[in-house]
Formats: structure tokens, C-alpha cells, sequence
């Protein structure tokens, strides 16, 4: 046979593949608002940068009659590409094919470019929409997805991995997911959840729907599972190539720099604070008053709202931003909070990303719920997560500071590498009010006029310690600043930890408070 | 799901992470302004309102407030509505160490259950399931350690046993019947 026939044979084996589950399977998919596997990589990837291996990989199960079924790629599409030029390896559930099942071949595809992802240090992009293992091929769909799990365990810390969850993702197969760094999820497609509702319904006698238990919102608002959440597969494309531009392709590089840029002029550093240190505002706008652009790319906007998380720039440099918000339950730390800025912090210094930090907070959230959901172990790895991290770490008080909260917030004492205050920050075991109740219980309750006495002992407290001085006069804050200067001031502390060093004792690893 | 509304008090719109490059949405531009808006009103001055250990008084700058949960010290009042920027925005207070702040509230702290210390003597399931066999009837006499029913979840055929003893004062359960968690099955008198 010439070549010439054998490249035509080639040609129409791969068209045949590329058909993956037909075109009627195909149409159902569209009908569901979804794209197909091949269409979300193309939408996903550079143009023509989409390169496809095991285009004809074929299953072996040959139990319930699978042995006369073929199935296109086995259900997954997996390859490499680029995204604004960073190298990404991705691979595609196709649920158009048996449903997107997890059988022994599916699985191996998986794992084929998870490892050389690992290999080659670059960022792993796992788009799911499966209806989980497929039952005809018994333990071999189990073994596949352990296989899955492990290899996203050893690849933590060392590649970006990404999940994007475009369909459903039920049972064991969430482990997968919850396993790697960021989970973008899209209102009305994307479902996770490890019993499913009618599951739920036969065995607890409740009923509830999909949407409800494991939908979009739930885990962007509730549980926290998701990073980011979007209301469009194309959105949610665009947010994930804005994320590729802040991060690293390994643990082995810095984020790419970009050309610093000068905030925008809408935002006034100066009006954004108030005063007084009970009257809330949004944090979001001192980052945006701060960071190149005032771009700021949020993660996990909608969940623990306390607590700030995200991304933004330094003079062209990746930064990551851990703040209180006051605008949502006065920013304490609480259980969800401390997790949610834990986990963030450990990401930011695996993947050599200086943190900033900036401090406005009550202190802990008291109450019965939080004690008994664990706020003291939760707590504690905000702690573990500042203390351990070495990358660059600066901490901007921008008012109050107060008790534990204090400390937590990447304080002098967990080793951030510079504290700054502006001048109306208050660093305290508690706000005057409660201190003055307590330090001058006796004086306030044997006066003549309780009231009066007590508003003159919280105002005497507060002359003498709601100031960044007292602080400042151990040391334990570098510099007190204005507002206005707070931009210069951390391009500057950028500028002079280039060559931070740090060297902690030789172990395994630390255990953390999980 | 539809409370995350709360927070356009910022003017930003949540739920969604902004992907142009460089233009922030509409609704920040008058950002900074919302922020000096929230300033200073009346009646938040330090120390107005607040009596020592309890928090809040009822009587606020004219306006009633009622303390609607009360949960270790974080004490939450209905508060005032004002305009801000793009509509109406709720801002409640949360007390948190004797200082009053003004903030907003997540779904979760708001849905949260308030603390009610367990009656022993109310025996509630720990599981859902199905209730197969009840060994006890009412008025009955009975002593730790005997058994009460049989509870089938997961699978599972749990003996429920009596924690302590006592006389049996009313069943809420029949045989056959499906439970959910947290169900009253029986009380002892």
C-alpha cells in the first residue's frame, strides 16, 4: 500500500475518533448548555496550540458484553497546549462518550499526562464532566481513580494543578478535584457531591435537588469547595487563562512579570477608611487602590466574604493578598475564614508568591457554634500557615489589631519581614471598650455615675494605646506610614527581599492543624 | 443561595470574578465615595448605646433595636437600612468583645442554630433511618444498659440501648417507621 493511501487511512481513523460519542450524543450535550470535551480545550488553549495523544486508545474490559463496544479515546481527550504561551497539559472528560465513565484505559489516559505534567514541570488543567466509574469494569475504574489521587498528592506544591468541573462530578471522583489547587465551577452545569439526591432520598427519606446539595452556588457560597464561579463555560475559560497569568508554571520559577503599571486614579487611598474603627468598608478597594491596574483577581469571592483572598500586582510582580473585611461580620477570623486564608497563604509560598497582608480586625468570632465547629483548629493553621511560609511576607494594620487576631494576621512574631501601620492603627488585646470594662471594672462600678466614669476610663485607654506607637516603640512594627505611601513602601520591600533566605530545621514534614 | 446580595454594599457585584484586564465594573467607580458615605452616622459614636457586659441596649439614636440571636458574646440587633450607592444595603451590628460593629452578615452566621444545652432524659436518634423493632413500652420500667430499639440505617441494624434509667414516659416511634436525624424518639420521666 503507497504511503499516500496509508496517510487517507490515517485521516479517516481519526475522524472517526474525533466523532466521540455521535452526533446525537454530541446535540444532547449542546442541549444541555454544555461544549463538547474538544470544544472546551480549543476555547480553553492558544489557538492551534492543542497537541492529542492516545487519539486511539481503546479499552480492554471484556465483562457485560463491553468487549463488542467501542468507545471513542475511551472517553477522555488529553494533550498539551499553551495558554498565553505558559505550557499546560490538559485532559477533557468527553461525556458524550459512555456517559464520561472512569473505566481502566480512561484512567491511564489521565495518569499518562498527569505524570508528564510532573515530568515536565507544567501546570495541569483537568476538566471533569463524568457520571462517574464505570460499574462494567468493577475494581480496575476504583484502581484508576486512586491512581488519579496519588499522583495529584505528589504533584500538590510542585505544579499548578487546576480543576474545572463542567458537568457532574459525583462519588469518588470529587477527589480529585478537592485534591488540587483551584476548582472553577459554572452555575447550572457544574455538580458535585459524594451521595447524590437519590441516594439521599432512599436511605434518609430527604429530598432535595442536584442544584441544591452540590450545585454551583452551594460550593462557591457554602462549602468552599470551589475557587471560582462563573455563569458561562466561556467566562469561566477567561477566568482561568487571567489565573495562568498570575501564577508560576512550577515551584521552580517565579510568576512571569508583567510591566508595572500605576493604579488607576478612581480609587483614594486616603477616603477609603474610615476613622472610626467600628464603620465597615470594603478592603477590596485598598488593594485596588494599591495593586498595578487595580487589577485584583479575588479567589473564593463568595465564600467566608470575611476574609480576602487573591491576586494582584507589584510592580509587574505576582503578589498575594490575605485581608480582613471588614464589611462582612466586621472581618473576624472564624473557622472558614482561618481555613480559607490558610490554605491560600500555603499556596502563595509553595509557588514562590510574596504575600501581603493587611490587618483590620476585631479578633475571633465568639460563639457556641464556632467553638464546637473547631475554631481553635482552625484557627491554629492560620498561625502554621504564616509561620511556616518563607517567601517574602509584609503586613500592612491598617487600623485595628487586636488580641489574637493580632498575632494571627502575620505579625512581626511569625516572622513577616516587614510591619507597617498606618497612623490610625490601633494594636491591642482588645478594643478600648472591652479593656477599659475589664481594667477598670472596680473604678466604673463604685462611681457616681457608672456611665460617665466609664466613658472617661475608655477614653483614657484609648488615648494611651489605640495608636500604632506603642507597638512601634518595641519594634514590633518598622514603620509607621501614610496611606498614601503604602504603595511605594511594599515595591519597595519587594525590591530588597529578592535574595530572602530563610533556613527552618531539617524535617519530613511539619503537621499541620488539618 | 440568593442572599449573596448583601455585600453590593462594596458596589461590586459577587459571584463572579472580573476578567477584563484593566476595567474594574461599572458599579466601583463610585466606590470611594460609598466608602466616606458609611462614615460617621449618627448614633455610633464610641460608647453610645453599649452597657457594659450586655452589649446592646434596646434604645439606639431613637431607632428600636431588638436582639434577635444571642450566642456567646456575638450579639447581632437589626439594624439600619440606608441607600448606598446602587440600593438598599442592611448593615447590622456584631459585638465583639464590648465594641459595637457595623458590618454586614454572611448566610452562614445568620442560619446558624443557637446553642441548647441536651436533655438527657429526651432520647433523640443519632442517624437517620428506619425504626425495626422497639423493645419498650410506656410506663415502663427500665435500667442502663437495656435495650431500647432497633434503628437500621446505613445498612446496619443498631441496637439502641437505655444511657441511664428510669421510667419510660412516651414513644414517638413505631415500628416501620422512617426517621430522620436529631428525631424525638422517646422520653423518660
Amino acid at each position: 500500500m503507497p504511503l499516500k493511501r496509508k496517510i487517507q487511512e490515517l485521516q479517516k481513523k481519526r475522524e472517526e475518533v474525533l466523532k466521540g460519542g455521535g452526533d446525537a450524543a454530541i446535540e444532547k450535550q449542546a442541549a444541555m448548555g454544555k461544549m463538547s470535551a474538544r470544544e472546551r480545550i480549543i476555547g480553553l488553549l492558544d489557538r492551534d496550540t492543542f497537541t492529542e495523544y492516545d487519539l486511539f486508545a481503546e479499552h480492554e474490559a471484556k465483562d457485560f458484553d463491553m468487549d463488542k463496544k467501542v468507545l471513542a479515546g475511551d472517553g477522555v481527550v488529553i494533550g498539551t497546549g499553551t495558554i498565553y504561551g505558559a505550557p499546560i497539559c490538559i485532559f477533557a472528560q468527553d461525556f458524550t462518550v459512555a456517559g464520561g465513565s472512569l473505566g481502566n484505559m480512561h484512567a491511564r489516559k489521565i495518569t499518562k499526562i498527569m505524570d508528564h505534567a510532573l515530568k515536565m514541570k507544567m501546570p495541569l488543567i483537568g476538566i471533569n464532566d463524568s457520571g462517574g466509574a464505570r460499574i462494567q469494569e468493577g475494581v480496575s475504574s476504583l484502581a484508576g481513580y486512586g491512581e488519579i489521587f496519588f499522583r495529584n498528592t505528589l504533584s500538590s506544591g510542585v505544579i499548578p494543578q487546576i480543576s474545572v468541573i463542567l458537568g457532574p462530578c459525583a462519588g469518588g471522583a470529587v477527589y480529585s478535584p478537592a485534591l488540587t489547587d483551584f476548582v472553577f465551577v459554572v452555575d447550572k452545569i457544574s455538580k458535585m457531591f459524594i451521595t447524590g439526591p437519590e441516594v439521599i432520598k432512599t436511605v434518609l427519606g430527604e429530598e432535595i435537588s442536584m442544584e441544591d446539595l452540590g450545585g454551583a452556588r452551594v460550593h462557591s457560597e457554602i462549602t468552599g469547595n470551589a475557587h471560582f464561579y462563573s455563569n458561562s463555560e466561556v467566562e469561566c475559560f477567561e477566568q482561568i487563562k487571567k489565573l495562568i497569568t498570575f501564577i508560576p508554571w512550577s515551584n521552580l520559577r517565579k510568576a512571569k512579570k508583567f510591566p508595572p503599571k500605576e493604579p488607576t486614579a478612581e480609587y483614594h487611598i486616603e477616603d477609603i477608611v474610615p476613622g472610626d474603627p467600628k464603620q465597615p468598608y470594603d478592603v477590596r478597594d485598598v488593594i485596588r487602590a494599591i495593586v498595578d491596574g487595580s487589577d485584583f483577581f479575588e479567589v473564593q469571592e463568595m465564600w467566608a466574604q470575611n476574609m480576602v483572598i487573591g491576586f494582584g500586582r507589584l510592580g509587574g510582580e505576582t503578589i498575594g493578598f490575605v485581608c480582613n473585611q471588614p464589611l462582612v461580620l466586621a472581618g473576624v477570623l472564624d473557622v472558614d475564614s482561618s481555613d480559607k486564608a490558610a490554605r491560600f497563604i500555603r499556596y502563595c509560598d509553595a509557588f514562590n508568591i510574596p504575600i501581603v497582608t493587611l490587618v483590620d480586625l476585631p479578633g475571633y468570632l465568639p460563639g457556641v457554634d464556632q467553638e464546637h465547629a473547631g475554631v481553635i483548629r482552625h484557627g491554629a493553621k492560620v498561625l502554621y500557615a504564616y509561620s511556616e511560609a518563607t517567601v517574602p511576607k509584609m503586613t500592612v494594620i491598617l487600623r485595628k489589631a487586636y488580641g489574637g487576631g493580632y498575632i494571627a494576621m502575620a505579625s512581626r512574631h511569625l516572622r513577616a519581614d516587614f510591619v507597617f501601620a498606618w497612623p490610625g492603627a490601633e494594636i491591642a488585646v482588645m478594643g478600648p471598650e472591652g479593656a477599659a470594662n475589664i481594667i477598670f471594672r472596680k473604678e466604673i462600678a463604685s462611681a457616681e455615675d457608672p456611665e460617665k466614669m466609664r466613658r472617661q476610663k475608655v477614653k483614657e485607654y484609648k488615648d494611651k494605646f489605640a495608636n500604632p506607637y506603642v507597638a512601634a516603640a518595641k519594634g514590633y512594627i518598622d514603620s509607621v506610614i501614610e496611606p498614601r505611601e503604602t504603595r511605594k513602601i511594599l515595591l519597595h520591600a519587594i525590591e530588597v527581599s529578592e535574595n530572602k533566605t530563610v533556613y527552618l530545621p531539617n524535617k519530613k514534614h511539619g503537621i499541620p492543624p488539618f | 443561595m440568593a442572599k449573596s446580595k448583601q455585600i453590593s454594599a462594596s458596589g461590586s457585584k459577587p459571584g463572579r470574578n472580573r476578567v477584563s484586564k484593566s476595567n474594574p465594573p461599572a458599579g466601583l467607580k463610585s466606590t470611594p465615595v460609598t466608602a466616606r458615605k458609611t462614615q460617621s452616622p449618627e448614633g455610633f459614636s464610641p460608647g453610645t448605646g453599649i452597657s457594659p457586659g450586655t452589649g446592646i441596649s434596646p434604645q439606639i439614636a431613637g431607632k428600636s433595636e431588638v436582639p434577635r440571636q444571642n450566642t456567646g458574646k456575638a450579639e447581632i440587633s437589626q439594624a439600619e437600612e440606608e441607600m448606598n450607592g446602587n440600593g438598599k444595603v442592611r448593615f447590622k451590628s456584631l459585638v465583639i468583645n464590648g465594641t459595637k460593629y457595623r458590618t454586614l452578615l454572611n448566610q452562614k452566621f445568620e442560619r446558624r442554630k443557637s446553642w441548647q444545652s441536651p436533655d438527657p432524659r429526651k432520647i433523640s436518634s443519632g442517624i437517620p433511618g428506619t425504626v425495626i423493632k422497639v423493645y419498650v413500652e410506656e410506663g415502663q420500667e427500665v435500667k442502663e444498659g437495656d435495650q431500647m430499639l432497633i434503628l437500621e440505617a446505613m445498612k446496619m441494624k443498631n441496637r439502641i440501648m437505655f444511657h441511664t434509667g428510669g421510667t419510660v414516659k412516651a414513644i414517638h416511634v413505631k415500628e416501620g417507621e422512617k426517621i430522620p436525624k436529631d428525631f424525638l424518639m422517646l422520653e423518660l420521666g
